[in-house]
Parts: structure tokens; sequence; C-alpha cells
């Protein structure tokens, strides 16, 4: 093989590897790194090629034809560069969708667009799904509405929850729980509770109408440590409230003449002793101008509350609630596994199981003058409220003679004040309690996959606008097909006899006419 | 452009006085009725299915635009991937097989009335084809009724402003694949080369999102807008975009450009 035959083989071989580099990125057949060598190695052979045989490539040169395919490629090159810009511009700087649909289900909500409108800060949603999720692109539609919408004000982002460990921890995702979406502006964060424009919408409203709340739990009768890091203290359901911008402070209510006025809440969790008469004075008084508390209690406790609850229609009960099947999840006897919750605000499209470890049960009463309290979390039916705490210590439980069914661990009662009262917290008395003071905290918080999530809705709830947007799913209208046997049989003859065959007929005439002609 | 549209005419009479076209749609047909048949069992067999389990609010979400054609437009994009190699092969290639290419250039035709001559020729071919595959819809419309089984409502079984629009989208995935498969077939001589190159690209072109998954941040969503099912599903459910109509475009602009280029390359040579 002479020099110049080797050149061309070179140069030839070294075009192939150059073109074929993008492709091979493209499709991820190898790293970036190896294409990137694979490239350069290309262009020195072509180079190699022009070295070793300077004359011919010359020769193509300054041939005619060089002047038009060098005319033809600048030409080829800026219209593929004016066409790449007009795709951008469409795709990023233009975004224009007609809805053709009849019931405009691909057009946000009038609410949704004021929402967007007016928003003074940047939102940005984070959604933890994979392409491989079933709802990857519909998530995906929702989210390009509102970036379409918002303009510069919304962004959004994907996330590979198995990737990104570091965000996963940011935002408190829990894996196992599946897809979820976040989103926040500037230092506040809220997760979308049910992914659709009305979930969605709600969580920017929350977020952006936020500002710095903040809540007291109480100090003084043992109750839960906030700062504590150990498996009791609240440490970290607390960091959680804080990433939605609301901070926690504890408060020793015999040191104070009445609530601060800054609060949007008083937690009290899990009082070990009785609180004094002014301390309940004070939060009944509290209460009456439209505070909002929340109280958890525990078994064999008798935190002096039982007064107050009552003239909200809530009876605390002197048990513990034991269910059977809580073996079946995994837990002990006295850890129900909760999965039945009710219609309210806070329990609103919730659906992930929470555990109550140690809990008592609670009975809303029938006949509270307007304080309409709903039980918020109930127990399978095949649980009983023990009684017999003598047993119980040795481990032994039965429900002969107990309370069975299902139980209630949490009661929401809420009150409307009167309109015009100056001296009010707010419009609206709330009182939320729990049966137990555990669920929350760092070791079972993590433990049930709706503990930590019930808590701060419970809060969230608390210091919460009222006002959630509801916004009806928008779908096209049902439409129906009534066919006997034999119109579809009919419509099948059509489908894949008639119509193929004729077309085939006529091309096979067609064919032979002219063939014989 | 007088001779641009001889030029249409004459290619026009060329596919349909020969069984190319023919067989094509034929087979196109037979592959859509097929998917079609899929789609309307699939559909009756909800029906039945929510009837049965006594929850007639299930019957509300049903919805022949939603089940039976948007998915059928949508797979119709795939019998077009192989389809169009097979009717653009031969736009250009064959005039240099059979010799009458020499003819065309020494013609006063310039070459941009031969390149648009042919790809009017083309767009008037998937004119056709959308044509016949608008035949499903109508069927629905015809044996189909609006509101639920328990409770039929007025107006019109499917949605025409979304099937139309879908029809719209598949026009233009076909003339976006013809403007590809006629530029491939201005570089060679062979029809085969030609249909088998053209059909590598387009498939390229069609799988380009398989690979998106793999990928993250802006990677994912240039090859997710790159490829062409995505541009399509949006003119298939009915809210096509400013950005779906510029990437057909896109298509549209190019290929011919170059295809014209490629035809005026033949007088330097």
């Amino acid at each position: 093989m002479n020099s110049k035959t080797f050149g061309q083989v070179l140069g030839a071989v070294g075009i192939a590897i150059v073109l074929s580099s993008p492709i091979l990125l493209l499709f991820g057949a190898a790293g970036t790194n190896f294409v990137l060598w694979q490239a350069i190695i290309g262009i020195l052979l072509a180079g190699a090629y022009v070295a070793m045989d300077p004359g011919q490539v010359g020769r193509m040169l300054s041939g005619k034809g060089t002047f038009f395919a060098a005319t033809a490629g600048g030409l080829g090159l800026v219209l593929v560069a004016v066409v790449a810009v007009a795709n951008y511009l469409g795709a990023a700087k233009f975004p224009k969708t007609w809805d053709l649909t009849k019931n405009k289900i691909f057009t946000l909500a009038p609410d949704t667009a004021k929402t967007l409108h007016n928003l003074t800060q940047e939102v940005h949603a984070v959604a933890f799904y994979t392409p491989t999720d079933r709802d990857y692109g519909s998530v995906k539609d929702l989210l390009e509405r509102y970036k379409d919408a918002g303009g510069t004000k919304f962004s959004y982002e994907f996330d590979d929850p198995d990737k990104s460990p570091g965000k996963v921890r940011r935002f408190n995702i829990k894996k196992d729980s599946g897809p979820a979406l976040v989103v926040t502006m500037g230092k506040q964060q809220d997760k979308v509770q049910s992914v659709s424009e009305e979930g969605l919408t709600n969580a920017i409203v929350k977020i952006s109408h936020g500002g710095e709340k903040k809540i007291y739990f109480t100090s003084g009768h043992g109750e839960v440590d906030i700062k504590d890091t150990g498996a009791h203290g609240y440490s970290q359901v607390v960091k959680a409230l804080e990433n939605e911008g609301i901070q926690s402070d504890t408060i020793n209510l015999l040191d104070v003449k009445e609530i601060p006025h800054d609060a949007e809440a008083v937690i009290v969790a899990g009082p070990q002793k009785k609180l004094l008469d002014p301390e309940v004075k004070m939060l009944t008084d509290y209460l009456k101008v439209g505070g909002h508390v929340v109280v958890e209690l525990d078994p064999q406790v008798d935190s002096g509350l039982d007064g107050l609850l009552k003239d909200y229609g809530i009876q605390a009960n002197n048990d513990e609630i034991i269910d059977p099947l809580s073996r079946l999840a995994g837990t002990n006897l006295d850890v129900p596994v909760i999965g039945q919750y009710a219609e309210h605000a806070i329990t609103k499209d919730f659906n992930e199981a929470t555990l109550f470890p140690q809990t008592r049960s609670l009975t809303a009463l029938s006949e509270p003058d307007v304080s309409r309290p709903v039980a918020l979390a109930t127990t399978n039916p095949s649980a009983w409220g023990e009684t017999d705490f003598a047993q119980l210590a040795q481990g032994r439980a039965s429900p002969e003679g107990m309370v069975r069914g299902s139980l209630a661990v949490a009661i929401a009662a809420s009150k409307t004040l009167p309109a015009g009262r100056a001296d009010d917290r707010s419009n609206e008395t709330r009182l939320v309690v729990f049966g137990d003071s555990n669920f929350p905290n760092n070791r079972w918080g993590s433990v049930g996959p709706g503990n930590q999530d019930l808590f701060m809705n419970t809060v969230s709830w608390m210091a919460g606008d009222t006002d959630r947007i509801t916004i009806r799913p928008r779908s096209r209208d049902a439409s129906h097909l009534t066919m006997s046997q034999q119109q579809m049989t009919l419509v099948q003859f059509f489908s894949i006899d008639v119509l193929p065959v004729t077309l085939l007929a006529v091309g096979i005439a067609i064919w032979r006419v002219r063939r014989s002609k | 452009m007088r001779n641009a549209i001889a030029i249409a005419r004459k290619e026009l009479s060329i596919y349909f006085t020969t069984p190319t076209a023919y067989a094509v749609f034929c087979g196109m047909t037979f592959i859509a009725g097929m998917m079609f048949l899929a789609a309307l069992g699939y559909f009756q067999r909800m029906s039945m299915q929510f009837l049965s389990f006594q929850q007639p609010q299930l019957l509300d979400h049903l919805n022949l635009t939603d089940m039976v054609v948007y998915p059928l437009l949508r797979n119709i994009g795939v019998i077009f991937l192989f389809m169009t190699p097979f009717l653009s092969m031969r736009l250009v290639a064959d005039e240099k097989r059979s010799r009458t290419f020499e003819l065309l250039m020494t013609s006063p035709i310039r070459p941009f009335e031969i390149m648009l001559g042919k790809y009017l020729a083309a767009l008037g071919l998937m004119a056709v084809a959308v044509g016949l595959l608008a035949l499903f819809p109508l069927i629905v419309s015809f044996f189909g009724s609006a509101g639920t089984m328990m409770n039929s409502g007025g107006g019109s079984p499917i949605e025409w402003s979304t099937v139309i629009s879908g029809l719209v989208g598949l026009f233009l995935v076909g003339a976006a694949m013809m403007a590809v498969g006629m530029f491939v077939s201005s570089l060679t001589e062979s029809v085969v080369v030609s249909a088998l190159v053209t059909f590598v690209i387009l498939l390229v072109v069609w799988i380009l999102n398989w690979q998106a998954g793999r990928l993250e941040g802006t990677a994912r969503d240039v090859l997710d807008y790159l490829s062409m099912p995505t541009h399509l599903d949006a003119f298939a459910k009915g809210a096509p975009a400013l950005k779906d109509l510029v990437y057909f475009l896109s298509f549209m602009i190019l290929g011919p450009f170059f295809t014209e280029r490629a035809i005026e390359a033949h007088r330097w040579a």
C-alpha cells in the first residue's frame, strides 16, 4: 500500500470517527470523556491524511465544486442556526399553547393564574419523580403549564431521589412513600399533599402568604423537649416546621400574664404532671378569644385539662389502646396502626398510615354547643381500650369488658367566633387533642410513614389561612359506545378487511392494466 | 410556481398509477385498523367492567376521544415512521436511476421548482394518508354517543376539535418525515439506500426520548424536545403549543432547503 492510499484510509477512518461522535454521545453508549478523546483521534487522523497528501487536498479545495459546497454549507449552517434559535424562542420565550379541548382541560384555572400573577418572589418546585413513575408525564405537563403562566416567577426541576440524597434530606422526603413534589420560596418550603392543580396552587398560596410564624410549646410539667435530639425529643419535627416558616419556642405559663400575641398556637405536648389552675384558666381564656391549642395526652396521666376539653366536646378516656391487628403490621399490640382519617382540613387527601405508640382513646361528645368535634384519626375496628393497667404492666390484655371498635386517637374541634370583637386572636377557636405525645417524636416520627406529616398538618391548620382554593379537576365530557355484536363485526370487517383490501385491489388493478397496455 | 405545480401533478400521477402508494396505504390502514379495534375493544371492556361494578361515577370518566382516538393517533405516528421511507425513497433518487434527472437539469426548470414540486406531491400524499385515517374517528362518532351509559347526553360523542388537532399533528409528522426522506433521496441513486437511511434517521429522531430517562436537567429536556413523539402527543391530546409547530416547520424548512442545494450541486459536480 503506498502512502497515498494509506493516507486516504486514515482520512476515511478519521471522518467516520468524528461524524459518529455526537451520536455516541447522544445515546450514551460511552462516557463524555471517551467520546471527546475519540473525536480528537478522529481529527488527528483526518489531519494526518491532509499532511500525507497535501496535493490532493489542494486540488479538492480549488475545484469548481468547492466554492458551491462552501457557500451551500455556510448558508446551510446559518439556516440551521436560525431554525435552532426559532425553536429555542418557541420553547423558552414564547410559551403559547392553544387549548383546543372543549372543556379547556389543559388550561389553568383563573385562581391559579391569579396566584401566580400575584407572586412577589420566585417559587421553585422540586419534583422527586423519575421518568419511570406512572405520573411523570402528567406532573411534567402540569409544572410546564405553571411555568408558562408564571414566567420568571415559577421554575421547576426534576430530581431522582436515589441520585440526590442531599435534597431528599433537605426537603424531608421519605423515599418509600413514593414520588413527592415540594415547592420552595426563599427559605420556605412545603410538600404538595395531592399532586394536582388544586394541591399545587394551595401549596404556593401557603408558602407565599407565609412570613415567619410562631408557635409555643408549654414547659414545666415534664412535657416533651423540643430541642432534645434523642428518641423522645421533637428536634426533627421542629426543624421540619421551621422549613415551613414556623418557629417554635417554649413557654412556662406561670411566668407570663397571658399567651404571647405572636403565638399562632400553643402546644401542650405530653405533660406528665397536672397543669395548675391558673395555667388551665390561661388556656381557657386564650381559646375563648380565638386561640389555637394542641393537646397531646399520655395514658395514666392526669393533665388537669379534662374539664377544658369537655367544654369543647372532647373526652379523654382513661385507657390504653390495644390492637391485635398491629402484629400484622409488624408493631406491638400497644401501637395501633391508623389508616382511617376524617374529611377535615388537617386530613384532607391524607392517606399515609400513622403509628400511635401507647395511646389513650378519645371520645367526641355528642352535643357540645357549636364546637363540631371531628374524630380525625381512628383505629381498626379490632382495637379496644384496655383499662386494666395492672394486667397490661404484666404484658397481658384481653378485650373482655372493654370498649371495642374504631377508637379515635385524634379529635379536632373548632368554633367560629362572632365577627367584630376587638380582642380576638383569630375568628375561629381551634383545638386538636391527641391521645399520645410520642407519635411525632424523633423515633416514631421517622418510623410511622405519616406520623410527622399528621403533626405538621395539624400545626399548619393552627397557623394557616383557612381559605383553601378549590379547583375542580377538569376532564372531557363522558361519552360511550353501545354496539351490538353485529355492529362490532361490521366495524371489524370494515377496518381490517374492506378498507385495506380495497386499496390493495385498486393498486393491483392499476398495475395490471398499465402492464397490459 | 407553475413549473412546480406541473411537477407535483406529475409526481402524484406516478404515485397513484403505480402500486407503491396503494400497497403502503393498504399496510397503513390494516395496521391502524388493528390498533383501532384493540382500542375499541379496551374501551368496551372498561365500560362493561365499570357497569358490572355498579360504580356509575366511574362511567363519567369514560371518554371516546381520550381512550380510543388519542392513543390511536399517537400510535399511528409509529406506522408513519415505517411508511414514509417507502413513499419518499423514489422522490429524487428514481430520477437519477432512470436517467431522467439529466433531462430535468437541462430543462429551464430551476432546482427550487423541482424540489418544491416534489415536496408538494409528498405533502399531497400525506394528506391522502391522513384523510384515510380520519375514517376511524368517523366510525367512532357514528357508533358512539355523548353522556354515560346510564345517562345519555346530547352533543357529539367525540371532541372534533381535539381529533382535528391530532390529525393536523399527524400530517405535520408526515410532512417532517417526508422532508427528511426527500433530502436523503436527493443524495443517492439507489431507492433502497434512500429508504434505509431515511428510516434509520427517522428512527433515531423518534426514539431520542427513550434515552432522556437516563439523563437529568437540561439534557433530558433537550432530548425530549428533539424527539418527534413529544410534539405529536401535544397535537393528539388537543393542546399544541407554538414550539410544537416550530419544531415541525423546522423540518419542513431544512429538508427542502438541503434538497434544493443537493439538486443544485449536480450542476457543479
